[in-house]
């Protein structure tokens, strides 16, 4: 719009002043500014609508403002203001509303349009502001088609997704959450969430609320929810807070895993492995029922020995003091023969014994010291040189004492045979602390093992001895991996060495 | 029990089952000295000894090679070998050694006694 164009009508109000202030209005404004005449001509077209349009104004003034409009509308336009002009009844004048405009090339734009109307000398004209709502348009799909991405990843999530107020009550709940939990999203929305605490997890959610707004968010938390059934489901729970525009914390999300599949799994394969482990150590108890046999008959001879020799002198017709006192004493002995054999057999029966994993926290220089007393049933005259390095700092560590010494028992034996056949004979069975854990190392002066076993020592079926089945090693490595820890092989300087490791916490 | 008889010695690693033993034999009548390794009953001084009752499975110097060892320094009392673990060739090694008789542990006091009488009237 050049300023001659609005020079005209302009003069009447003789004010150059105001003119020059109404042209820069009009030149200026972000929106397009349209004035027709009652029959839809164009008086006035400025340069936003310009932009807007892609048509000059020389293109436009005196033509009808139908050439602004999609096809479709053109002809309702004739239409709207024949009627206005006939009756005065507006539609759109003084109101406003969205339409949509037609650039020159073709392509169209929604906008939103106000008219006004005027008259000057006489003479009526409309005043349209044309607002672009294109970019606002584009902004408003953006989000709405984010909205439903994120509401179709939501509804399509393996876990259960759900959404709670600050006072507990259910706002959202997606597919998962209704299959897991076993309600609808209907009967859930609007109800609080403890409909799916068990009894006695009552205030959880109330902690976890808690939580949140200390700002720690809650990953991954193993817990139990209630299913509609009246059965519990294991959970794996990941809680994050909602804050609203202002920053304000106005609820959580909540998203939950069904882990009771993983749960059973991880049953059913500890399961196995105690069932492994127990028959590794009735291997090993049957490998060393001879050695045994010899430790229960050292006591159970002493013991056939003391009864004798006392039940000999109380037979004495003339039984000094001194022979009493011998027999008290031979009878004293016997009993405490009996406690050894006893000890050993209830040793034996821990030890064979069918039983769940249990893991305590335990001084792994005692169960140490246990297994290698165990290993060295048998061996009393094996003239090994026994050394025992504990670090008297270690830590207690979480661990099924009996696997542990049974992975101990099955080390010393195998460095006992393997030093069958060497003149110098030392075990040495040292603890430490190192890599976050606890370090358990047992060292032989045998002669080592071949390069091509070294590789494959922890592989089932693999052995050196002839009438070993090779499976030692494979369960004394599946008990340490399910501690959570490692057990390696290295030829040591004078034979081989193994190294278990164990971390501070539990697995 | 008649009259002063030449002691029996015992050599066994196992404390209960070597004090058991003698404290058998005492009460029996017989004089009874006991060694808690092949090497203590080595640097003794074992010229009165009447028999020996020896185990095997020890550390250090075994039953078997202590045997042979004083057979062949010339000791000709007789030797019982009283094992936890009998097995047929050790049977024979300790038999070949020169071993009088073998006892398994635990035995009947009775076959112990008559043992160590016979071993002593030889």
């Amino acid at each position: 719009m050049q300023s001659e164009d609005i020079e005209a009508p302009l003069s009447d109000f003789g004010s150059r002043i105001q003119a020059g202030l109404l042209a820069a209005i009009l030149s200026t404004a972000v929106d397009g500014i349209v004035a027709i005449d009652p029959k839809g001509v164009v008086l006035l077209y400025n340069q936003a609508c310009e932009k807007l349009f892609g048509y000059r104004a020389g293109e436009v003034v005196g033509q009808n403002v139908k050439m602004l409009m999609p096809e479709t509308y053109r002809d309702q336009h004739d239409g709207y203001l024949a009627n206005y002009n006939r009756t005065g009844e507006r539609r759109i004048i003084g109101i406003g509303r969205e339409v949509v405009g037609r650039r020159k090339d073709g392509s169209t734009f929604p906008m939103y349009l106000s008219v006004g109307e005027g008259g000057l000398t006489g003479q009526r004209f409309f005043v349209a502001i044309i607002h672009d709502l294109s970019a606002l348009r584009w902004e408003t799909e953006q989000r709405e088609g984010a909205d439903r991405l994120l509401a179709q990843i939501v509804e399509s999530s393996e876990d259960a997704i759900s959404s709670v107020a600050l006072d507990g009550t259910i706002t959202s709940w997606n597919a998962a959450a209704e299959r897991i939990y076993g309600f609808s999203a209907s009967e859930a929305i609007g109800r609080h969430i403890s409909m799916i605490l068990p009894p006695d997890r009552l205030t959880e959610d109330d902690e976890i609320m808690a939580d949140l707004r200390a700002g720690r968010n809650i990953e991954h938390y193993e817990t139990v929810r209630r299913h509609k059934g009246g059965h519990d489901v294991l959970v794996s729970l990941s809680v994050a807070p909602i804050f609203d525009a202002s920053g304000a914390m106005i609820g959580a999300s909540k998203t939950a895993r069904d882990v009771t599949e993983r749960k059973r799994s991880e049953q059913r394969l500890l399961g196995m492995q105690n069932e492994l482990a127990h028959v590794g150590r009735l291997s090993a108890m049957g490998q060393m029922s001879a050695a045994i046999a010899h430790e229960l008959n050292q006591p159970l001879t002493a013991v056939a020995n003391y009864a004798k020799a006392a039940q000999r002198l109380l037979q004495n017709e003339r039984l000094e003091p001194r022979q009493l006192q011998s027999a008290r004493e031979a009878m004293e002995k016997a009993v405490a023969q009996t406690l050894r054999a006893g000890t050993i057999i209830r040793y034996l029966r821990d030890f064979v014994e069918k039983r769940e994993s249990r893991k305590c926290p335990e001084d792994l220089n005692q169960v140490t010291r246990e297994a290698v007393s165990l290993g060295m049933v048998g061996h009393s005259h094996s003239n090994v040189k026994l050394t025992l390095a504990l670090d008297p700092t270690l830590p207690k560590v979480p661990v099924d004492k009996v696997q542990i010494q049974q992975v101990l028992l099955n080390l010393v034996r195998n460095a006992m045979e393997a030093m069958a056949e060497v003149e110098t004979r030392e075990l040495t069975i040292s603890s430490g602390i190192g890599d976050g854990g606890v370090c358990i190392t047992v060292q032989d002066s045998g002669p080592g093992f071949a390069p091509h076993i070294a590789a494959r020592l922890f592989q089932p079926f693999v052995t050196t001895k002839p009438d070993g089945m090779g499976i030692g090693l494979k369960i004394c490595q599946s008990i340490i991996e399910s501690h959570g820890g490692t057990i390696a092989a290295r030829q040591g300087g004078t034979g081989a060495a193994f190294v278990i490791h164990l971390p501070l916490s539990s697995a | 029990m008649t009259g002063p008889r030449a002691p029996v010695y015992i050599v066994d690693d196992d404390e209960a089952v070597r004090d058991s033993m003698r404290l058998l034999l005492e009460s029996s009548g017989f004089d009874a000295r006991d060694f808690a390794s092949a090497e203590l009953f080595l640097q003794s001084d074992t010229a009165d000894m009447g028999c020996l009752l020896l185990d095997l499975h020890m550390p250090g110097i075994s039953g078997l090679e202590l045997l042979r060892l004083i057979r062949g320094r010339g000791v000709r009392r007789p030797v019982i070998v009283v094992s936890g673990r009998r097995d047929p060739v050790q049977d024979a090694e300790v038999l070949a050694a020169g071993a009088s008789a073998l006892l398994s542990k635990p035995f009947d006091d009775l076959q112990l006694l008559d043992l160590v009488e016979q071993a002593l009237k030889t």
